[in-house]
């Protein structure tokens, strides 16, 4: 057993060694996969989303994308967001408590991503508000006009077109397209 | 000769397992990584968002658990890539718990030790076991026949299993540990979901359908048929002892308002388990439980559950007995923030559980019918001393079926010494309750008898942990736990005076055990994660002044010193998983059962969007081996699968 122990030393040892060299290429971000593509959709969605002009303030007014109960992937699309811009907007990512309403009305697009004893008070207060709701299924909140929808491992995303217009937000042909179907 | 073949076969199987990692290892770092950096996320496309999996690696780095206590989280994802097809095997991953398989269906799942020892008829009987705030382990002797309790395990959330008493929170017999089953909400489960598994040794169709009615009412219905084939009793003889169950059931969420929750859910099965001859044993069950949480505000909640279930086993056919147990239980919980740093739960429940056992002659209950009732109230306190220093008390009383009320207190510190460092401590009592197979049993075997013992006292725990829980970088996390248990009024077999071998039970045995629990998961990259766990226990029984001294101190459990689990997961591109998995235990004292080591795994790709092809195995390195005396030999298991979701 001892003489096997000698041969079984080298693949450890090179398996050690390629663990080190992944170890070494991992970019420095902790948030998981998960978050990491959850932002990404933030990111882009709101690419595919027509908002009322009168939404914005003013020309130079950032697209208010705003997160409550997922700080990992605020932290992920703080960093996407950084000098990017969406039909010509700086976009701010906002963390806001769970139990604050009054705040969601000033938010463009609104990720409930964790159910709390509130979530659906915030989609309610911006009800027939132009604010893009998000819900995720797996963080037990749904309803919003776009659902993130786990399924086999992959992140998809869902569209209640009714809720979009109950909204005044104008869906691109694409987003629909490639979204199921979600609302009643 | 064959011995020598055996190990020379063993050999090269273990070689070739190696060979296959080290592939897995090297295709794994050449494969196209998972978008990873914040550039290649800017530069994706939504559609190719959606071509990502997530499942992995990336959602098992759970945060540091608050809880002062020995838990591991066995979380949905980690379900499905180990390939593991019935609850026992899911709770292989934990690396709290001991798990043996005895033949098909037929299973013992320990924490701590005291694994049984059939051939003084000790079942393992010290933990408690909940599918969704319902007790599964069986009233009749307090441990649990693993072929009654199944669940999908697509719809399971998670499994909160922990090791230690914690009877102060989470109910009688949670003496040595606790296992928390939870599925999903039917929120969580919506759309449709097929599954098959097929390979020599078992078979499982599985299937959900997930929607909603109106706008806040979601339910599911689902259904899973398992069939496992005879394993062996000697090499090349087969047991003649498979196991098949069909179950289904249903889950309605109701959330009427934000402060309110409503969850009732059904379940009904059938099966049968060969008993090593052409006759089977039949298994019946249903229950329903009813559940309603109420928030008033963000810092207290109220909750009350009922549920109603049936167990029936009927080995009449093969020249046994036959039972059936009704239990009804009651039950709720108040928890409240009284001021800034008290944080209150509270609660109460009562279960009566009513129950008749037709035995044979040499086999039976006396009496047969009988009503076993349970009560129980408890209070807790958690209190933050400072920010990082936080105090829980807490006291149960307990008043069991057969004896006066017990009085189990429990006090835990948890010194939080930053955000990713906790160091927790805890003293806490735990008992298992007299059950009917410790009073009533009469058992007849020639000159020898076996009466229950009508004086048949709580077994009594005394336990003292200390627990740390680190995660020194984004991708390492571990936690680490010693423990001592100190046991009073074991269950030991004395005699009875008179002619002939007359045997009773007593409570002579008492003694201690104490060990490590540790675990830890290191995340390599965002697609490759490995993890460990290791358990040493040690166990010291002795026979108080007086007792019969019959059979040795295995008559409660035959323990292996230790247990060793290692994982490795990898997404070997955006539609390839692969997960492997060894593990090696230590032989069990006192038994012919030797140290052995197994590895398994499972290879899933997802070719197009809802269609998932697997490929998974159990036991890989032997063609067959066992884990528990009197138990069978336990078979490769090699199986493919399909998944379909819409």
């Amino acid at each position: 057993l001892k003489a096997d122990g000698r041969t079984r030393s080298r693949p450890v040892r090179l398996a050690i060694a390629l663990a080190l060299i992944a170890l070494a290429q991992e970019p420095a971000t902790a948030e998981s996969l998960e978050a990491r593509i959850k932002a990404a959709y933030l990111l882009k969605l709101s690419s595919f989303v027509r908002w009322p002009a009168t939404v914005f303030t003013d020309a130079n007014a950032p697209l208010r994308i705003c997160i409550v109960g997922r700080s990992d992937v605020h932290a992920v699309l703080e960093a996407l967001a950084r000098n990017q811009q969406v039909a010509g907007r700086t976009i701010a990512a906002v963390h806001i408590p769970h139990d604050s309403a009054a705040q969601a009305q000033s938010c463009q697009a609104l990720f409930v991503g964790r159910n709390s004893p509130a979530w659906r008070d915030l989609l309610t207060a911006t009800k027939r508000s132009p604010v893009l709701t998000i819900t995720d299924r797996a963080g037990g909140t749904h309803g919003g006009v776009i659902e993130f929808i786990e399924s086999g491992g992959n992140i998809r995303i869902g569209v209640d077109r009714a809720e979009a217009r109950a909204r005044s937000l104008e869906l691109s042909s694409k987003l629909v397209q490639i979204a199921e179907p979600t609302g009643r | 000769l064959s011995t020598a073949v055996a190990r020379a076969a063993e050999r090269i199987a273990a070689q070739a397992a190696r060979r296959v990692i080290l592939i897995a290892v090297l295709i794994g770092c050449s494969a196209p990584a998972a978008a990873q950096t914040i550039d290649e996320l800017r530069e994706m496309s939504i559609d190719d968002l959606a071509e990502v999996n997530v499942s992995s690696v990336s959602k098992s780095d759970e945060p540091i658990g608050a809880a002062p206590a020995s838990i591991y989280l066995i979380g949905n994802e980690a379900i499905a890539r180990s390939g593991a097809t019935t609850l026992p095997e899911i709770l292989r991953l934990a690396p709290n718990l001991s798990t043996y398989q005895r033949a098909p269906g037929s299973w013992v799942v320990t924490a701590r030790g005291m694994n049984g020892n059939l051939a003084a008829q000790s079942y393992s009987n010290k933990l408690l076991v909940l599918v969704d705030g319902r007790t599964v382990y069986s009233p009749l002797f307090s441990g649990v026949y693993w072929d009654l309790p199944d669940v999908l395990p697509e719809d399971i959330d998670r499994i909160e299993v922990i090791s230690g008493p914690g009877a102060t929170l989470w109910g009688a017999n949670a003496m040595n540990g606790v296992i928390n089953i939870i599925t999903k909400s039917a929120v969580q489960s919506a759309g449709a979901f097929a599954s098959a598994q097929a390979g020599e040794s078992q078979r499982t169709v599985g299937a959900r359908f997930g929607g909603s009615i109106g706008d806040n009412l979601d339910y599911r219905v689902f259904a899973r048929w398992i069939d496992e084939e005879a394993a062996w009793s000697a090499p090349g003889v087969r047991a003649q002892d498979g196991w098949r169950r069909l179950g289904g059931g249903f889950r309605v969420d109701w959330t009427p308002n934000d402060r309110d929750a409503v969850m009732l859910q059904g379940e009904a099965f059938s099966g049968t388990l060969g008993r090593g001859g052409p006759a089977e044993e039949d298994t019946e069950g249903r229950s329903v439980t009813l559940r309603w949480n109420h928030r008033p505000s963000t810092t207290s909640e109220l909750q009350v559950q009922g549920f109603y279930d049936r167990v029936e086993r009927d080995s009449r056919a093969s020249g046994g007995g036959k039972f059936t147990a009704d239990s009804y239980d009651l039950e709720f919980q108040h928890s409240f923030a009284a001021g800034r740093r008290h944080t209150v739960v509270w609660g109460s429940g009562v279960r009566r559980t009513s129950y008749r056992i037709d035995g044979t002659a040499t086999f039976f209950f006396d009496p047969p019918i009988r009503d076993l009732f349970l009560a129980q109230a408890f209070v807790q306190d958690s209190f933050a001393i400072t920010p990082k220093l936080s105090f829980t008390a807490g006291l149960k009383v307990e008043k069991d079926p057969y004896v006066k009320a017990s009085l189990l207190p429990e006090a835990r510190i948890a010194w939080r010494a930053n955000a990713t460092t906790l160091l927790w401590a805890s003293a806490s009592r735990a008992v298992r309750s007299p059950t009917p197979f410790d009073r009533d049993v009469e058992e007849r075997a020639g000159f020898l008898s076996l009466s229950g013992d009508r004086q048949f006292r709580t077994e009594k725990l005394t336990a003292f942990e200390l627990g740390l829980r680190m995660q020194p970088a984004p991708t390492l996390s571990f936690s680490l736990t010693g423990y001592y248990h100190q046991y009073e009024d074991l269950r030991s077999i004395e005699l009875l005076p008179g002619p002939g071998l007359n045997l009773t039970w007593g409570n002579m045995l008492k003694g201690h055990s104490y060990g490590i629990e540790a675990w830890g998961d290191l995340r390599l990259t965002s697609w490759w994660k490995i993890s460990a766990g290791l358990h040493l226990h040690e166990q010291k029984l002795s026979f108080a002044p007086g007792a019969s001294g019959l059979l040795d101190q295995y008559q409660l459990g035959n323990d292996p010193s230790y247990r060793i689990k290692l994982h490795t997961s990898l997404n070997l591109a955006h539609n390839l998983t692969l997960d492997a998995d060894f593990r090696a235990v230590g032989a069990l004292p006192g038994t012919s059962v030797r140290a052995y080591r197994e590895v398994g795994g499972r290879l899933a790709w997802t070719p197009v969007r809802g269609l998932t092809l697997t490929v998974s195995g159990a036991n890989l390195l032997h063609e067959y081996h066992r884990e528990y005396e009197g138990g069978d030999l336990i078979p490769r298991k090699v199986m493919a699968g399909v998944e379909l979701r819409y």
